[in-house]
């Protein structure tokens, strides 16, 4: 055996060292959030890669991210968030009221639609909701 | 609620609940059907509720057409065996409980093809409250507010919601002995009953119904059937018996002066349904008040809010301020922090006992917490579960810590008596209690009775040391001197085979008082599935059955709980009454409370009665509009009757919405052939590829959308080597968007839509897509 080849751990050792269950720790890999470990069935085994995704799982749920958003931020994908409005910036919401009990909120500059667009698509909710 | 796994065809094929009551004691069945109809080998999960009273007595299994045997095992063991099983391709299943009323069952390496079949007995001991029995059976788990890793559930077990999950169940009850003739009627669901000589059955009207509300039975029996029950049964060296009553107390004098606060849960998930039943408890609680008590009024969500700074007299003015307030509640405070409201609850006692009055849907995940602090507190809480898949745990939870007591009031169902039941509980003479059994017992449960309530039925536990002869007594002494005596004989149990029953059940009530150790011990003695227990079967395999690889996980989501939140309204919903004493059928067109014989209406209740079946308005009596009339000149926010029927026209507008607004389709692409053309109606169709909510395209629709006739031959063939049209469709986008010319798309469509192909695309399935895609893009 290679004596500085990378350490590895067996599940017992993995749970040990994280404070995570061996089902919770399937759980994760069978979510996608933890990578398959190496080797077959009961010959399976650890890495450092493991360990590390493991508490960074961890670190991240204790921080209260949701475990999609785990799995997100794990895959390097990125999900926009709404721009966060600038102090200062100006925007005018319109409320439309369609019915009594329903009403469409809509900035159209956001919507990037024209006063026209916004007009047809306002009398097409109205004629949708009148109905019935 | 942090996970949304969506299975092709939910692995849980079909539910069927079934049950035997005999009387206070009952036996439900809840039989499970998971079947693996995918390729894959895959892990079913499912957190479901069960009453928070029930007992599990066993687990029969059935993969396929073999019946296995599994056994309780401490936590710790059970939990590396099932690893140990499914890493090793083993099948396996493990039921653990996940908080109160709540089970997490794993069926592990379930493999393509393979059925299994769970059919769990649970023991039930109910209760009954006046000349009611109430059996409640949950089907769903509504969302809950909080962490519910804190509450102590693996990030496995955490339940999730669907909006449109189409969970069944079927039902089939059957009520003997003393219930075989008691008037029974469901709030909840339309039910039939047949009466056969030995057994009266009740099943649902309809077929099977979603699972989406509490199924609800309310069996009102005779004086005879609610007579004091006596049981023994022989359990280890010695007997076990249990002993129940219904004290009756009535004809006490009370003279007011008590302290009462009454909380409103008035958070997000209370909206619709269950807000205007608090309204309506709120209301006929300060109705109930006398001139002599305190009270104040607190309502949370995210924050509580006293409306007066102390206790303020329940005197005229107190009692209007409070009604305009009530008048002015709605679930719009936020998120569902019980126990600030209750802190605030408990810092308002000043120098006298208080009670505290409760409503709530009880959709928040911190129970244990709770119930410790208001253990401690010494004050009474006396709940009011609302909503119609309210979170029992919670409501009971709250009142057994702290000498309560709780009701549960289905939005069918007429809040005013039930809140006058509370009432009388709160105004009841405290009460000596003391028990004498044949034997001296070795141990008692409840060790001493704290609360006696009149017409609500106590049930008392004892462990004998030897086979008890003759008579069972309960002693009462009242605050006021009154003395009251009542005997029962223990009879032995009747049936021999599930002798083990009664000793188990009582067991079950025991771990809860015991150290961890001793109740593991406990459990695995008498096989309960406890918090320190789980229940496993392991089936070996032989070495060319095992499954090769991980199984993938499939969860079971819930379907989003009826009236959740002020999603749409149960109380449109028509309930059935059926009377097993069957009354002249021309009185149906009554509302249901005037039609209860044989007790008389309950004065101006403030519910509005459930519709009747088939009836498209509730047809008023003349005493019906007069309380309408009332309702509506009260401060009171929009009669119900006017709530619901805007509710029927949003919905009949919302389906209107779905017909009359399709979602957009991308126009045509006329001129066929060429791989830019392709891309453009991609680009076009962006949004709906990447709506999982939608179906992919067929082949039919992408030969007008500008593929070749040559590669849609070789599509086609694969299809017809048994791939499915899905899988080849988003075998060809996915092949595309790699090699075909580029995309204009959005970065989340492109990527939505990648991992959707990814998902469904097996190596095979794609290796053979590929070339036929590549020879396209090369000479287009």
């Amino acid at each position: 055996m290679d004596e500085t080849a990378e350490p590895t751990f067996g599940i017992e050792e993995l749970c040990g060292l994280t404070g995570v269950t061996r089902r919770t720790v399937r759980f994760y890999t069978q979510k996608g959030l933890l990578d398959p470990p190496e080797g077959e069935r009961r010959g399976a085994y650890y890495t450092r890669r493991h360990l590390e995704q493991l508490l960074l799982i961890r670190k991240w749920q204790a921080a209260g991210v949701s475990l999609e958003r785990i799995g997100q931020l794990l895959r390097g994908e990125w999900v926009e968030l709404p721009p966060a409005p600038e102090p200062g910036t100006v925007e005018v919401w319109s409320r439309v009221t369609l019915r009594p009990g329903l009403e469409v909120h809509l900035e159209p500059g956001r919507l990037g639609l024209t006063p026209e667009e916004t007009q047809e698509l306002i009398q097409r909710l109205v004629a949708v909701t009148s109905q019935g | 609620m942090n996970e949304r796994v969506k299975p092709q065809g939910c692995v849980l094929r079909a539910t069927a609940i079934s049950g035997r009551l005999q009387g206070l004691l009952g036996e439900i069945t809840i039989a499970q059907t998971y079947r693996n109809a995918e390729p894959a080998n895959i892990e079913a999960v499912f957190t479901f509720p069960v009453p928070v009273e029930a007992v599990l007595l066993g687990v029969d299994i059935r993969i396929d057409d073999r019946v296995l045997q599994g056994r309780v095992l401490p936590k710790r063991q059970a939990e590396n065996a099932y690893e140990d099983a499914v890493s090793g391709g083993d099948g396996a299943i493990l039921l653990q409980e996940a908080g109160r009323g709540l089970y997490t069952v794993s069926v592990g390496n379930l493999l393509p093809g393979q059925t299994a079949q769970l059919r769990y007995r649970y023991a039930l001991l109910s209760v009954w409250n006046g000349d009611t029995l109430r059996l409640q059976l949950p089907t769903t788990i509504a969302p809950r507010y909080g962490d519910p890793g804190q509450a102590g559930l693996q990030p496995h077990q955490v339940p999730s919601v669907d909006l449109d999950a189409e969970n069944r169940f079927s039902l089939e009850l059957e009520l003997g002995g003393p219930l075989r003739q008691a008037v029974v009627e469901s709030p909840s669901h339309r039910i039939n009953v047949e009466v056969g000589a030995e057994v009266s059955r009740v099943g649902l009207a309809g077929g099977p119904a979603l699972m989406d509300r509490d199924f609800i039975l309310n069996i009102q029996g005779s004086a005879e059937a609610r007579a004091a029950l006596g049981l023994c049964a022989p359990d280890r060296d010695g007997w076990i018996a249990l002993a129940s009553f219904q004290p009756e107390l009535a004809g006490h004098a009370d003279v007011g002066g008590r302290d009462c606060v009454l909380i409103a849960d008035c958070s997000g998930s209370m909206a619709g349904d269950s807000i205007a039943q608090t309204r309506d408890a709120l209301l006929a609680l300060l109705d109930r008040l006398q001139p002599a008590d305190r009270f104040n009024l607190i309502a949370f969500g995210s924050q509580p809010r006293a409306f007066f700074t102390g206790l303020h007299p329940a005197d005229d003015r107190g009692l209007a301020q409070a009604r305009a307030l009530v008048a002015g509640l709605d679930a719009n405070m936020g998120g569902t922090e019980i126990g600030a409201a209750l802190q605030l609850a408990y810092r308002q006692r000043q120098g006298q006992p208080l009670d505290i009055l409760l409503m709530t849907d009880g959709e928040a995940w911190n129970v244990e917490q709770l119930a410790a602090e208001a253990r401690q507190s010494g004050c009474r809480i006396f709940a009011v579960g609302v909503g119609a898949a309210v979170a029992e745990g919670l409501v009971r939870g709250l009142a057994e810590a702290t000498g309560g007591a709780c009701e549960f009031v289905h939005p069918n169902e007429d809040m005013a008596a039930r809140i006058v039941r509370h009432f009388e509980r709160i105004r009841a003479p405290r009460a000596e209690v003391t028990m004498t059994w044949p034997v001296e017992p070795i141990r008692r449960l409840p060790e001493q009775v704290e609360r006696v309530f009149s017409g609500d039925t106590l049930h008392l536990l004892a462990w004998l040391p030897a086979r008890p002869e003759g008579p069972a007594t309960l002693n009462l002494t009242l605050s006021d001197g009154r003395r009251l005596r009542q005997g029962v004989t223990l009879e032995p149990w009747p049936v021999a085979e599930t002798a083990d029953t009664l000793p188990r059940l009582a067991a079950a009530r025991r771990i809860a008082q015991l150290s961890a150790e001793d109740a593991t011990a406990l459990a695995v003695d008498y096989q309960l599935v406890t918090p320190h227990t789980h229940f496993l079967m392991v089936d070996m395999r032989a070495e060319d059955q095992k499954a090769t690889e991980l199984p993938e996980l499939r969860t079971v989501p819930h379907r989003l709980a009826a009236g959740w939140g002020g999603v749409g309204s149960v109380m449109a919903a028509a309930p059935c009454m059926m009377d097993l004493l069957q009354e002249s059928p021309d009185h149906f067109d009554a509302p249901a409370f005037l039609r209860r014989a044989p007790s008389p209406p309950p004065p101006a209740p403030l519910v509005v009665p459930p519709p009747m079946p088939g009836a498209a308005q509730p047809s008023l009596s003349g005493g019906v509009r007069a309380m309408f009339d009332a309702l509506r000149e009260m401060a009171a926010p929009a009669p119900r009757a006017a709530q619901k029927s805007l509710l029927g026209r949003a919905k009949t507008m919302f389906d209107a919405l779905r017909k009359e607004a399709p979602p957009p389709t991308p126009p045509p692409v006329t001129t066929a052939g060429t791989p830019a053309d392709f891309a453009r109606w991609l680009e076009a169709s962006a949004a709906r590829l990447a709506d999982p909510k939608q179906p992919l395209p067929t082949l039919d629709e992408l030969a007008t959308a500008g593929l070749p006739d040559d590669l849609l031959t070789g599509l086609r063939d694969l299809v017809g080597t048994g791939e499915t049209e899905d899988a080849v469709v988003a075998a060809l986008l996915h092949a595309f968007l790699q090699h075909g010319p580029e995309c204009r798309l959005p970065r989340n469509a492109s990527r939505a839509i990648r991992a959707r192909c990814r998902k469904q695309v097996s190596a095979t399935l794609a290796a053979a897509v590929e070339p036929l895609v590549k020879t396209w893009c090369a000479t287009g």
